[in-house]
């Protein structure tokens, strides 16, 4: 089993439309995918039409010993189940820190998933915290989404540098460029600035009004309009992950 | 609908997705491989596309992917979850249509306030089709994709009352007079220790004319390797075991059936001796390093040749009066009405007492032939006491339900621990004789070089190999022939009766 953060400092980047439509990608793909909604807001879980209700809240995610399979749904897609969303996520730090060594706790109760599942992808609220620091910790790699602009850029530093000051584990930082605007000539730019940079994923995903739709049809892009180019570029940015990480 | 709408209770409704209509086919290998791994296997068409869509067998989430072929082997499956769960478990093993049928699908789901999916249900129309794809009687079935739900309670109540979870596999397979599991390579036989030696035997043998009737059709429409292995297993036990259990029938019903038994070893052999040439062919190409492993290809290539002749030849000796007539004597031995005036002195003995007889005599003989044996023994007495050990094999086995399954499986173990060495031993000279035979026929067709250079470097590995063999032989029997262990061979079968 395989564990992909999505994470960044930065909100409002994509980071949502991408965890949910990689992780159908990686269940199209004949992946068993489980995609963790750790952002209080439930968003994930909302697209998936899925109710952002965790039974127990954030200590049954976190109490050891608890069966945490018992609170995997299963969604409408083939292989691709969700631990939902609760509103209870937003005091996670603290119920982390109640906890003996709270930084792997997370990592912890994954890992009795793991006949279950070939990939874990963590949905994460925009922020630093010690639910990042579980986060970081608990994953093999971490996919940043970075809108080509200055500000995105910068946040992308800080990542690059928060994830360094990890003593323990630092997963694969896999960054790659969401939203982008192509008639936008700063977007285009900075695109190429970026692609200079191997370490970014190769595919680049559109600002598109489909993956604006997701809210309406509640549902990922490529389950109701797999031609997209959106639907596509998520395909390949989900093959591009698989390659890296070999799963 | 409507039912289910008003039991939903407040604030929640119940919306219903379209019905997918499917035809749906049934894998499974002969002897239920997937099923025994804790599994099921469809395949799902609809409008051109196919889904392979495996179930576990307890409540867990179906696994799907899809295909644009239905595979036929282990190695076929799509890379990932299902393949590394089942290549290893279907082996060479040919993954059948065993049972077919139309399916049409609802999905209907208990939405709350939000218009979030609480739980979801599944209502089946099963239509299975059997061999002349005629359908049978259709059933009616749901499945909750997370049982345990509000949904649960309420379909049992509401939508469901009459209708049940069917298993599908069950369903499907029903329609073509299978049932899941009704096949195993490895029989088991129920005996009782106080029944009489005849009534036993006879049981045994119907038994294994039963695998052999049921390995045929694989065996002639060349399914997999496995049908013929089992078929010839089913013989050679039968012929271990009416040779050396003699006395319980009439020797003049007993010769001619072992002559056809001898026959229908002889006719099938050059086809098993392929398959297993052909398997191990695979396994050389590992060791050879790459340059000469081309070489392979020109002897696979032959081999293939040679499998495909054996396997026509074969077909058509099943195909004949001859093999018709055996199987009816076979028959007739193992269904004969209790002829005690005119069977052996032994019929009506325990088959207890008889058994443990057959297996100490069987043990001496492989003791005996085994411990005059010095530290680097000829291949040819290898070869027969390999025999020997198949013997004792065989009749451990078919009596195993006589005695007490925990010291019975030991000794089963240390023999087996001995056949192994012995079976390598006989392999590899096997193989040694067929390559040099091979290798002469190449030579006159003129092959390339290169496939020269591979037959040499296989036969330096199998000479190097029947070498070691040998050299361990004297401390895998020492084993085997220990004080303890022959201790408990005279515990287990001595005071039998």
């Amino acid at each position: 089993m395989k564990t992909v953060g999505i994470w960044t400092i930065k909100g409002g980047v994509g980071k949502t439309a991408a965890a949910v439509n990689v992780a159908h990608a990686a269940a199209l793909s004949g992946v068993r995918t489980l995609l963790v909604d750790l952002d209080p807001q439930g968003a994930a879980s909302f697209y998936l039409r899925i109710p952002a209700r965790l039974k127990g809240g954030a200590r049954s995610l976190l109490r050891r010993g608890g069966d945490l399979g018992a609170l995997v749904r299963p969604t409408e897609f083939d292989n691709l189940a969700i631990l939902p969303a609760d509103f209870s996520y937003r005091h996670l730090d603290l119920e982390l820190e109640r906890r003996k060594k709270p930084g792997r706790r997370l990592a912890d109760r994954l890992a009795t998933l793991s006949e279950r599942f070939d990939l874990v992808l963590l949905d994460c609220a925009p922020s630093v915290s010690l639910v990042s620091e579980a986060v970081l910790r608990a994953s093999d790699a971490l996919l940043v989404p970075v809108i080509p602009s200055t500000l995105s850029m910068r946040t992308l530093d800080q990542v690059r540098s928060f994830v360094a000051s990890q003593t323990r584990r630092q997963p694969l930082l896999l960054p790659f460029l969401s939203m982008v605007d192509r008639r936008k000539r700063l977007h285009r730019e900075t695109t190429g600035a970026c692609l200079a940079d191997s370490s970014f994923l190769r595919t680049t995903i559109p600002f598109a009004s489909v993956v604006e739709r997701m809210g309406l049809t509640r549902a990922p892009v490529a389950a109701t309009l797999p031609s997209q180019p959106a639907a596509k570029a998520f395909a390949a940015l989900w093959h591009e992950i698989r390659e890296r990480l070999g799963v | 609908m409507e039912a289910l709408d008003r039991a939903a209770g407040a604030g929640r409704s119940v919306r219903s997705g379209p019905p997918q209509r499917l035809a749906v086919t049934a894998l499974d290998s002969f002897d239920w491989r997937v099923w025994r791994n804790g599994g099921r296997l469809f395949v799902e068409e609809s409008r051109g596309r196919a889904t392979l869509r495996w179930f576990p067998r307890n409540a867990g989430a179906p696994y799907a992917v899809s295909v644009t072929a239905t595979p036929a082997r282990g190695a076929d499956l799509p890379s990932g979850f299902l393949r590394e769960r089942l290549a290893g478990a279907l082996e060479v093993r040919a993954l059948l249509p065993l049972g077919r049928g139309r399916l049409i699908r609802t999905p209907v789901e208990l939405l709350d306030a939000d218009g979030a999916c609480v739980e979801r249900v599944f209502f089946e129309l099963w239509e299975p089709l059997d061999e002349r794809a005629r359908a049978v009687a259709a059933t009616a079935s749901w499945r909750l994709d997370h049982p345990g739900g509000p949904l649960t309670g309420i379909v049992k109540r509401v939508a469901a009352p009459k209708s049940e979870t069917v298993e599908p596999l069950a369903l499907l397979t029903a329609a073509r007079g299978r049932t899941p599991g009704d096949y195993s390579s490895k029989p088991r036989i129920r005996l009782h220790p106080g029944e009489p030696a005849a009534t036993a035997l006879r049981r045994i043998l119907g038994h294994m004319v039963e695998v052999v009737e049921r390995n045929v059709p694989g065996v002639i429409a060349d399914l997999d390797p496995e049908f013929l292995h089992d078929l010839r297993v089913a013989v050679r036990r039968t012929r271990s075991l009416l040779g050396q259990v003699r006395g319980v029938f009439p020797e003049r019903r007993l010769a001619p059936l072992v002559r056809e038994l001898r026959w229908l070893g002889s006719i099938t052999g050059p086809c098993r001796d392929l398959d297993i040439f052909l398997l191990d062919l695979g396994s050389y190409r590992s060791i050879l390093p790459e340059e000469t492993a081309a070489g392979l290809e020109e002897i696979v290539q032959l081999a293939v040749h040679d499998r495909r002749l054996a396997q026509r030849r074969l077909a058509r000796s099943l195909a004949t009066r001859r093999f018709a007539a055996a199987m009816e004597r076979w028959r007739s031995l193992a269904a004969a009405e209790d002829d005690t005036g005119t069977s052996g002195p032994r019929a009506l003995r325990p088959i207890r007492r008889v058994g443990g007889e057959r297996i100490l005599r069987a043990h001496r003989r492989l003791l005996r032939h085994g411990l005059g044996l010095a530290d680097d023994p000829p291949a040819q007495a290898l070869h027969r006491l390999r025999i020997d050990a198949k013997k004792l094999r065989y009749l451990l086995e078919l009596f195993a339900d006589l005695y007490p399954r925990k010291p019975l499986n030991r000794l089963i173990g240390e023999l087996k621990t001995l056949q192994d060495l012995l079976g390598e031993h006989n392999d590899v000279a096997v193989q040694k004789q067929r390559l040099a035979g091979l290798a002469g026929r190449l030579e006159e067709a003129d092959a390339a070089a290169v496939t020269f250079v591979a037959i040499g470097r296989i036969e330096e590995v199998l000479e190097r190999r029947g070498e070691e063999l040998r050299h361990g032989f004297a401390k895998r029997f020492e084993r085997f022939a220990s004080g303890e262990s022959r201790r408990a061979y005279a515990r287990l079968f001595g005071g039998a009766g």
